[in-house]
């Protein structure tokens, strides 16, 4: 009972960070707007590569697969769109945070709850028309139904996995007040380092072992690859695993940095 | 009546940079930081029982901000007791803010791009307001405050007041025992501050909340406290009735008065003219001597008068005071 009240108060944020993200929709218009554009641009620059080495599987991808791997891309994109890093470095340097700490709501789970709300949006508002213009003009399988829903489940992993590390970031701002670099160069790392720019396939060998200790790969590049069904049954529940094993551990981070943020802030009076 | 807040010695200091002015400086200080420690409050100690209403005034910078945010939990002090409602603020916060409302006058508090009202729903949610309580209180408030259509608008829309307004309702919509007003006069008009202050009063009558104001304008609080705590330099000046400081110490009035054309000669017993020329006049007025309305009606039948501007000594002349009472 207690749980389930908690939670509500939680979803009642949701439902606050929802509502923002219905007074931006003509932004999310906007992002639906463009992803097409994103894809025709790789469409074209692949294609062009194709054809011109005339090589039917480059890195494990045929040309249609590669297509696919973008199209996915763009989807996982929207579920792993965190700003929690922006929120917190916002409230901090203009000293706004303080009333964050005056209402009884856990820091943590407050933005959590919020970030859940935006991209519940963008993902309803986006979903379905990247899915249909991907099936329709770029070729996009429909996966089997185990890929599906283990993609389904991946994706939302990966939104909290991507909430922790934006979050994570966030709490750096107590003390370094501006982060803008540093969240320039998370999301540099979160896109080439997790796939977003080419298949990581693409890197050499010993790279990519190095990449399966860090955690970008697990946000887009994982959810990607199980959608494509280039993963064995058993080796899916592995990866999902691995993502558990990162929320976990960017968790347990985050509540370590965060009671020194807080200490911090109470300390010094941000 | 029982206590409500015991403050036994607080003491906070502030660690800053210090930094010079200039380029080589600003180069400077990132290899090797220099500080300065700042007190901001230097042992103060207080009770307040259930039900009051303190005004805590002081100048800018005497540790008002300070010690409401010790109170309320988001600050810890560097040494000191605080016990607020049976809590410890800044340990249990979570539970202890359940208890409490705060105004902080220069912070945003509600959903910047959406209207109050989805503020307070989300109040009701998390304080677990009863839904038929929830709405009666808030109709209630609404009505009391007169913003009907302000609670609609997104708050971006709004003016500094009117959000001003709104906060206040938040942050009393879960009837919190302790509320604390953190320069809540910021950006009223006069008539709005009227209503705040029989708002305030009423809450307080009705639901016995006690509330504590800062400010460091004196009128503000006059008519809604009866017992005022002065502060300067994180020290404790006077905490009493504010009758005392105002029989005391507001002894004197400014009157700034404007004349369409007048001859200059004034003179009238316990008036002291500061400033004249052919349009103004500056008086100060002990009021032990001579009544204001009596100034005021001679004045008008005298002079071709165009505006009178009554204004009592600012919080600054009033502490001077106190300490020149204290040396003697």
């Amino acid at each position: 009972m207690n749980l389930l009240k908690k939670i509500s108060h939680y979803m009642a944020t949701s439902k606050i960070g929802w509502k923002v993200g219905i007074k931006y929709r003509f932004n999310f218009f906007i992002t639906t707007l463009t992803t097409p554009l994103n894809i025709i641009i790789f469409y074209f620059l692949w294609k062009a590569i194709f054809d011109y080495t005339g090589i039917e599987i480059i890195k494990g991808f045929t040309f249609n697969a590669m297509i696919q791997y973008y199209v996915l891309s763009m989807i996982v994109g929207f579920f792993i769109w965190a700003e929690t890093d922006k929120w917190i470095a916002q409230d901090v340097r203009r000293g706004h945070i303080v009333s964050m700490f005056i209402v009884p709501v856990r820091f943590m789970w407050q933005h959590l709850a919020f970030e859940a709300g935006i991209n519940f949006l963008g993902v309803i508002l986006n979903l379905i028309p990247v899915f249909l213009i991907g099936f329709l003009f770029f070729g996009l399988n429909i996966a089997p139904v185990f890929y599906f829903t283990s993609f389904l489940v991946s994706v939302v992993l990966a939104f909290l996995l991507a909430f922790f590390l934006s979050f994570n970031l966030g709490l750096t701002a107590f003390w370094m007040k501006r982060i803008t670099g540093l969240r320039r160069v998370k999301r540099a790392l979160g896109l080439f380092l997790g796939g977003g720019m080419i298949p990581l396939t693409f890197f050499p060998e010993s790279v990519q072992k190095i990449l399966h200790f860090l955690p970008f790969e697990y946000t887009r590049y994982v959810p990607i690859n199980i959608y494509l069904g280039n993963y064995s049954v058993s080796y899916v529940f592995l990866q999902l695993g691995l993502q558990v094993a990162w929320i976990l551990a960017l968790y347990l981070l985050s509540v370590f940095v965060y009671k020194r943020a807080f200490r911090q802030f109470a300390g010094a009076g941000v | 009546m029982r206590d409500v807040i015991n403050v036994k010695d607080l003491k906070k200091t502030y660690k800053t940079h210090l930094r010079k002015e200039g380029f080589f400086s600003a180069v400077k200080s990132l290899i090797k930081r220099e500080y300065k420690l700042k007190h901001a409050l230097q042992g103060i100690s207080f009770n307040i029982k259930e039900g009051e209403i303190v005004g805590f005034i002081g100048p800018n910078g005497a540790g008002k901000s300070t010690t409401i945010k010790a109170l309320s939990g988001v600050l810890f002090p560097t040494s000191g007791i605080i016990n607020t409602l049976g809590f410890v603020p800044w340990k249990d916060r979570i539970d202890y803010v359940k208890n409490i409302g705060v105004v902080f006058g220069q912070k945003p508090q509600l959903h910047w791009d959406l209207p109050p009202l989805d503020t307070y729903a989300l109040n009701k949610v998390v304080y677990d307001i009863p839904e038929n309580e929830y709405k009666k209180k808030l109709n209630y408030m609404i009505k009391l405050l007169e913003v009907e259509e302000i609670v609609r608008t997104p708050v971006r829309d709004l003016s500094l007041g009117e959000r001003m307004k709104c906060k206040l309702i938040s942050s009393l919509l879960h009837n919190p025992r302790l509320v604390f007003l953190d320069e809540p006069s910021i950006g009223l008009d006069v008539i709005a501050k009227d209503k705040m202050r029989d708002f305030i009063l009423d809450i307080n009558k009705k639901q016995k909340t006690t509330f504590i104001i800062t400010t460091h304008d004196m009128s503000d609080i006059e008519r809604l406290c009866k017992r005022i705590i002065i502060i300067n330099h994180g020290l404790i000046v006077y905490d009493g009735p504010i009758e005392k400081i105002k029989k005391e110490y507001l002894n004197h009035k400014h009157l700034d008065i404007k004349f369409n054309k007048w001859n200059q000669k004034f003179v009238l017993k316990g008036c002291k003219v500061i400033f004249k020329d052919e349009y103004e006049l500056k008086l100060e007025l002990d009021t032990k001597k001579q009544t204001i309305k009596k100034v005021i009606s001679f004045l008008i039948s005298t002079f071709d008068v165009a505006d009178i501007i009554v204004q009592d000594p600012p919080i600054e002349e009033i502490i001077q005071k106190i300490y020149k009472e204290k040396i003697k």
